[in-house]
């Protein structure tokens, strides 16, 4: 396992917005034209915070503490993600695996 | 006897040898690719050094550095400069999808302005060879390396931080940890173009200090200290007899915020005035904001839209009235406001804006009613813009003069403060 799916990334994601808004059944096609600067940040902060809590899952299965998962991010994030696909795409491409 | 016990010997020598001869073709030698430098200016700021490696295929062992042995070794160098004892850089090894790299993180205000600065007076070294692990499609490990001189050079030739990359860092991190600010303008539409008006809205925040903002974490993740910054609402018109205009600076603001920032306490102290400053006074507020769940839904499922909740202010405000022709008095008020985004249909919207109030003195609230203000944004996105035409519209009465406005504007909505570059 080691680096997170994209299923395992969607579900962050989709935790992350639901702080902040209800979902479509669609969620991966719709935007965040809408979002204004205060749910911007609760939905950035509140992404990065999940996904540095997941345990990090080694290639046998088991978890362990000695690393997190995490993903750089910026105000301007948002704005370089067309859809929330954009989004989960981005993060399974650009995550890393920090060792403590 | 005595031979065999030789040739054992010698058997084993050779196996020794054998897989030693093995392992080091195992490892096979890469080059990198690039280097960048990445800031992460969410929750603490830091600062991600990303190496690229062309993995052929391959992808990251990320288990292999969970062995603390196996993992770079590196150090931050002060060069020209004592280290900071008291906040030293934190530096922690990362893999990827397409490489490796480390986190530097637990800068101030002085290590961001030296890290990787012409004179290099702060940078980081790699102290051995790097080794690290490679998976095929069938999970077969592979091993690769690459020499500490040539992660040195990369470091030293392909990585610097420009005053003007170090000053974006720091607004960047300014303009979103004060979230609240815009700035709207607009046209009040009349019969004839002399009468017609512009006002301006501005919700401006920030810390008296932004160096601040690069504050040492260690150890401060579970302090409950507040934020400390100044703020300025205000709704100014080119007709100063409008009702609704109105100035708030409040030179001292504290917020206290849960991890994520749906949860705010705020405590500010300033001043408030209508646009002619004839309506003034001194006021103390103490307010706490959250987000509730939706209150209607105005799309079907084939709509497939996502629906913001609402956020909600409540607080309460003592205040000392010195305006004009009155005799100055103390007195306090209760009040709500809200902001909601309403998607209707597939690509309509509604934005409510509004602010209930009571207040306590029989001055100003002789009938001890309820007042308040709303605004209703009805609009449109224009494709590919990020703009939306709008109608707005405006009714109530501001807690600053008491007197009933209403307007409707044509106007355009942008967001002037964090355009995309």
């Amino acid at each position: 396992m080691a680096l997170l799916s994209r299923e395992q990334v969607k579900a962050v994601v989709t935790a992350s917005l639901k702080v902040i808004a209800d979902l479509p059944d669609d969620v991966e096609s719709s935007t965040f034209a809408n979002f204004n600067d205060q749910q911007k940040q609760i939905f950035l902060k509140t992404l990065k915070n999940k996904l540095n809590g997941l345990p990090y899952i080694k290639d046998d299965g088991t978890t362990t503490d000695a690393a997190y998962y995490d993903v750089d991010l910026t105000p301007g994030s948002i704005a370089s993600w067309a859809t929330v696909k954009d989004c989960i795409d981005w993060i399974v491409a650009n995550q890393k695996v920090v060792y403590k | 006897m005595y031979s065999l016990e030789r040739k054992s010997i010698f058997l084993f020598i050779l196996f020794i040898c054998l897989v030693s001869f093995v392992s080091a073709n195992d490892t096979l030698q890469y080059k990198l690719k690039s280097v960048s430098l990445i800031p992460n200016e969410i929750n603490n700021f830091s600062l991600s050094i990303d190496f690229v490696i062309d993995l052929n295929g391959l992808v990251m062992s990320t288990d292999y550095w969970l062995d603390k042995s196996k993992r770079p070794e590196f150090h931050v160098t002060y060069q020209g400069t004592k280290p900071d004892s008291t906040c030293p850089l934190q530096l922690n090894p990362t893999t990827s999808t397409h490489g490796f790299g480390f986190i530097l993180s637990n800068f101030n205000a002085k290590t961001i302005s030296l890290f990787k600065a012409k004179d290099n007076q702060i940078s980081i070294q790699c102290d051995a060879d790097i080794s690290f692990c490679m998976k095929d499609k069938n999970g077969t490990l592979v091993y690769g390396m690459i020499s500490k001189s040539e992660v040195n050079s990369m470091i030293n030739d392909n990585l610097s931080i420009s005053d003007s990359t170090r000053a974006s860092f720091l607004s960047a991190l300014n303009n979103f940890y004060y979230y609240k600010n815009s700035v709207d303008f607009g046209i009040e539409p009349s019969n004839d173009s002399v009468s017609t008006r512009y006002f301006i809205a501005l919700k401006l925040q920030n810390k008296w200090s932004p160096a601040n903002f690069l504050k040492c974490s260690k150890g401060d993740n579970t302090s409950i200290k507040p934020d400390f910054f100044w703020s300025l609402d205000t709704r100014l018109s080119t007709n100063f007899a409008d009702s609704l205009n109105y100035i708030k600076f409040y030179p001292v603001n504290l917020a206290w915020s849960s991890k994520n920032y749906s949860n705010q306490f705020n405590l500010k102290l300033g001043n408030e005035s209508n646009q002619t400053f004839s309506n003034k006074r001194s006021a103390f507020d103490a307010s706490y904001s959250l987000i509730i769940p939706n209150l209607v839904n105005l799309t079907t499922p084939s709509d497939n839209r996502l629906r913001l909740k609402p956020l909600i202010d409540f607080g309460v405000k003592g205040y000392y009235d010195y305006s004009n022709g009155i005799t100055a008095f103390s007195s306090g008020e209760g009040y709500l406001d809200g902001h909601y985004y309403i998607p209707i249909y597939n690509s309509f919207a509604m934005i409510i804006d509004g602010s209930a109030f009571y207040d306590l003195s029989k001055e100003r609230n002789p009938n001890h009613k309820v007042s308040g203000n709303y605004s209703v944004i009805f609009g449109t996105e224009v494709p590919k813009t990020g703009i939306k035409a709008i109608f707005k519209y405006i009714n109530g009465k501001t807690d600053i003069d008491y007197k009933q406005g209403q307007i409707l504007m044509i106007g355009l909505l942008a967001d002037f403060l964090h355009e995309k570059k």
